[in-house]
């Protein structure tokens, strides 16, 4: 058994990134409708139907195409946006500038906030702190996170000013302001994110605590708190990351919901531009960018499973 | 135990039954179209003849969102049968035969939420109550697939199945007969809960946008062009907000309760 | 020889029954006791209370001492000074009882870290040593295993590495090789019985196997209900038992029913 087993990647898993793309580009050029017609309206003018067909490669057939657009995907280069008419590489680019740390902090937040909450809770289990505490969380599980959104700009900026409503700065102006703007989208995201990590967590400790190796570590000598945080927790961990795994496509709806709600210049207020704009070149590669991301930290996380889960290990052989 | 489940089952029905009843009634009178537009009564206060005020246009609020909270419902119950009828036919298959194809697809729903569904519909094909009831039900399918799956694959090791095989019984037979009325119970519980995710789902979509067009009421939409009015009339965020709340709420204790109940009864069948 | 542990009407009851009543016994330094009984007697729960493991809501009354140090009333702190230290126990399931996640390696060394000051290295060939003492040779098991690797019987070894680590003076063994082969079974007895004899440890075997039992023990403890029905030394519990339960005990194990685990005997309502 050699360490690099953990790295092997289920080969469906690559075969599923072919197979969205080939549902987006489908979804994008195969429907009924023209697409150049759909970009251009009701009343455009035969000749400039003709001059975006060209534009677009809309005359080669839509094998030929979908070559062409996945090739040069691979490579990086992203197409033109039909709209702006830069390459929507630089327009992501300069999006993910607020996505990313977004996305990053409301992890982070979720994570840490989801797994405190559940040891807390699994740790005094049956006891007030534990009832309400869940009780509170299936609360925040059936709000929408624009509603959540929303009631925290009302409390924490309008009402007590202390953080920023809406918008995004930049980083030029310093790193203080940046994160400002970001920390009340951040918590936003992360709550329901949290609600359901805790109540999770709180299961899978749980049934950990009940193990008999709980009970060997308790007799070589660990304390209560010691089997708690070094044996119990670790293992209870793992169901966890498996969890966070799945929650990823419903942190990218609420990316795109809480940028709209606090008007950040993310990608999501670009995927949504681009919709309404009937951008076709920036809806077809943003999606398949924000999918392909899912499938390939869909993938990190399994090999970060695998090593956190040595028995795993030997099913893959 | 019982004495518990009912009490969420009661609170759950009760909390539907205030959104749901009025709602319902009221769009037998309006047909589920949009309060007429008013522009002499706008942002009126509570009064008898509107008994929460009227919005930004004159609508009267009330109306407006009860239209809009039955409109919901209308497409997350039907993007909620779609994706059980659908999802419960091909986990069956999956479940009888090794069907990696289903299973692959099952995945794939696993990197496509609902928004980026409804983001290439509605660039195709432009905003549509079709096309966001299909972007719903398509992303509840996977999880349909693996419950339905997962729940059959227990029931086929059962010892009566090789006995209804051996007795010549075709794997159609078998499915209808002894698969499908075994899990009824579970796929019950699974629709209620997926219901208050669809309607989750479905805020969110009209939220941004991306959900059934205008002018039928919609109470993600209507949060949506409210939200300015946050601080000077903020009853016109309450009200669809705890609309929004109630209704998922009330389906997810609702299915709990459900469940809750149906274990009990389960135990007391087989002690 | 020195007397270790004291047992002093020792009682626990659960929070829906009584479990154990008025259990007494002593146990000498070097020597073997046998708990043994039908499954449900509480020899399980007795171990338990020892190593002051109970589920909470688990009530104990009398004494249990070690040497001087009265355990019945130790606080969580001192227990933990305690446990893995001067008492190591091995639990029954070989196959659950380690921790999934970490290599029985970092397992065992757990011991030294917990209770010595021994630096990373001196823990390491420790290990190394412990491990051949129990029987996983280098060549044969890493380690850097994990429990899923190993195969039950190695897995049971390393239970016992575990528990000897510290070099306790009492070892509470609850049905520890029951799940093993007869050759096995030997080995890992000659192992304990040798620390028996060169290091003076104290045994508390709770088995059901009286094979085993007859073999090894010193003196045998015999359980029913909670209760302890008879006591004494090997020999003379099993050369002229007293109470029938015991009578019968031993009538049925020697109809072969040895290795299998006792169904519930007769009840015996009439005392001797």
């Amino acid at each position: 058994m050699t360490g690099m087993a953990v790295f092997r990647i289920p080969l469906e898993r690559l075969l599923l990134l072919v197979v969205a793309s080939l549902v987006i580009f489908a979804a994008m050029n195969l429907l009924p409708g023209d697409p150049a017609a759909v970009m251009l309206g009701l009343d455009a003018s035969p000749e400039s139907l003709a001059a975006l067909h060209q534009k677009l490669g809309l005359e080669s057939s839509p094998p030929a195409r979908y070559l062409h657009w996945i090739s040069a995907f691979i490579r990086g280069d992203l197409g033109r946006s039909y709209i702006y008419d830069v390459p929507v590489r630089s327009l992501i680019g300069e999006r993910l500038q607020s996505s990313l740390p977004l996305i990053l902090l409301a992890m982070l937040l979720s994570l840490g906030t989801g797994i405190t909450l559940g040891v807390m809770a699994a740790a005094k289990r049956g006891t007030l702190l534990d009832t309400s505490l869940m009780g509170f969380l299936q609360l925040f599980k059936s709000i929408p996170d624009f509603l959540l959104a929303m009631m925290m700009t009302f409390l924490f900026s309008l009402t007590l000013h202390w953080l920023p409503s809406s918008g995004f700065p930049g980083w030029h102006d310093g790193i203080l302001p940046a994160l400002r703007a970001l920390t009340l989208p951040a918590i936003a995201l992360a709550i329901p994110q949290a609600a359901i990590t805790a109540r999770f967590m709180r299961s899978s400790l749980i049934e950990t605590l009940s193990q008999d190796f709980i009970c060997t570590a308790r007799a070589q000598g660990y304390s209560r708190r010691g089997v708690l945080w070094h044996i119990a927790v670790p293992n209870a961990l793992i169901p966890v990351l498996t969890l966070t795994g799945i929650q990823l496509p419903v942190l990218v709806t609420g990316t795109i919901i809480v940028e709209s709600v606090f008007s950040l210049p993310g990608c999501g207020k670009l995927l949504l531009e681009a919709v309404n704009q009937r951008d076709i070149p920036v809806v077809q590669n943003l999606v398949m960018l924000i999918v392909a991301s899912v499938i390939v930290l869909n993938i990190v996380m399994t090999i970060l499973i695998r090593w956190f889960d040595p028995r795993l290990e030997t099913d893959l052989s | 135990m019982t004495a518990r489940s009912n009490r969420t089952l009661r609170v759950g029905s009760i909390l539907l039954g205030i959104v749901l009843l009025p709602a319902t009634v009221i769009t037998l009178f309006n047909g589920g179209h949009a309060p007429p537009i008013d522009v002499l009564h706008r942002y009126a206060p509570p009064s008898p003849l509107h008994p929460l005020g009227t919005d930004p246009f004159g609508r009267d609020l009330m109306v407006h969102v009860l239209t809009g909270a039955f409109n919901s419902v209308t497409i997350a119950a039907i993007s909620v049968c779609l994706a059980t009828i659908v999802g419960t036919a091909l986990g069956l298959i999956a479940a009888a035969r090794p069907a990696r194809t289903i299973m692959g697809l099952a995945d794939l729903g696993l990197a496509f939420p609902p928004v980026l569904i409804a983001a290439l519909f509605v660039t195709a094909l432009g905003a549509s109550a079709t096309g966001e009831t299909l972007a719903i039900a398509l992303f509840g399918l996977p999880a349909q697939i693996r419950i339905t799956r997962q729940a059959a694959r227990s029931i086929l090791i059962q010892d009566y199945i090789a006995a209804s095989r051996l007795a010549g019984r075709g794997p159609f037979y078998i499915m209808r007969r002894h698969v499908l009325p075994n899990i009824l119970p579970l796929l019950t519980i699974q629709a209620t809960s997926s219901l208050a995710l669809a309607i989750l789902s479905d805020a969110g979509l009209s939220y941004l946008g991306l959900g059934a067009p205008p002018p039928r009421p919609d109470l993600g939409r209507a949060l949506a062009s409210y939200q300015i009015h946050i601080f000077d009339h903020p009853l016109l965020v309450a009200i669809p907000g705890i609309t929004i709340i109630f209704l998922v709420l009330g389906f997810n204790m609702f299915g709990d309760g459900l469940r809750d109940a149906l274990d009990a009864a389960y135990e007391e069948h087989t002690l | 020889m020195r007397s270790l542990l004291h047992v002093l009407n020792l009682s626990v009851q659960s929070p829906n029954r009584p479990i154990l009543h008025d259990v007494s016994f002593t146990l000498e330094s070097g020597q073997v006791l046998a708990i043994t009984g039908e499954s449900g007697s509480g020899k399980s729960t007795l171990a338990l209370s020892l190593t002051g493991l109970l589920p909470p809501g688990f009530q104990t009354n009398g004494s249990i001492r070690l040497e001087k140090t009265e355990l019945s009333t130790l606080s969580e702190r001192d227990w933990c000074q305690i446990r893995g230290k001067r008492l190591g126990m091995v639990f029954q399931e070989p196959m659950t009882a380690l921790n999934p996640t970490r290599r029985i390696g970092t397992q065992i060394g757990d011991t030294f870290r917990l209770h010595t000051t021994l630096s990373r290295r001196e823990i390491d060939t420790e290990t190394r040593t412990l491990m051949e003492q129990v029987g996983l040779s280098e060549a044969d098991v890493s380690k850097r295993a994990y429990p899923h690797q190993l195969s039950g019987g190695q897995r049971q070894r390393v239970l016992l590495a575990m528990a000897l680590a510290c070099q306790p003076e009492l070892l509470i063994a609850d049905e520890f090789s029951t799940a093993l082969d007869a050759r096995t079974q030997a080995a890992m007895m000659a192992l304990v019985t040798r620390r028996c004899e060169t290091q003076g440890m104290a045994v508390l075997m709770i088995s059901h196997d009286l094979g085993l039992v007859r073999r090894h023990a010193d003196h045998v403890l015999v359980m029913k209900d909670g209760a302890c029905v008879e006591q004494g030394t090997t020999a003379s519990v099993f050369n002229a038992p007293r109470h029938p339960y015991t009578q019968a005990l031993l009538t049925m194990s020697l109809h072969g029913a040895a290795r299998t685990p006792l169904t519930p005997l007769p009840v015996f309502t009439a005392p001797l």
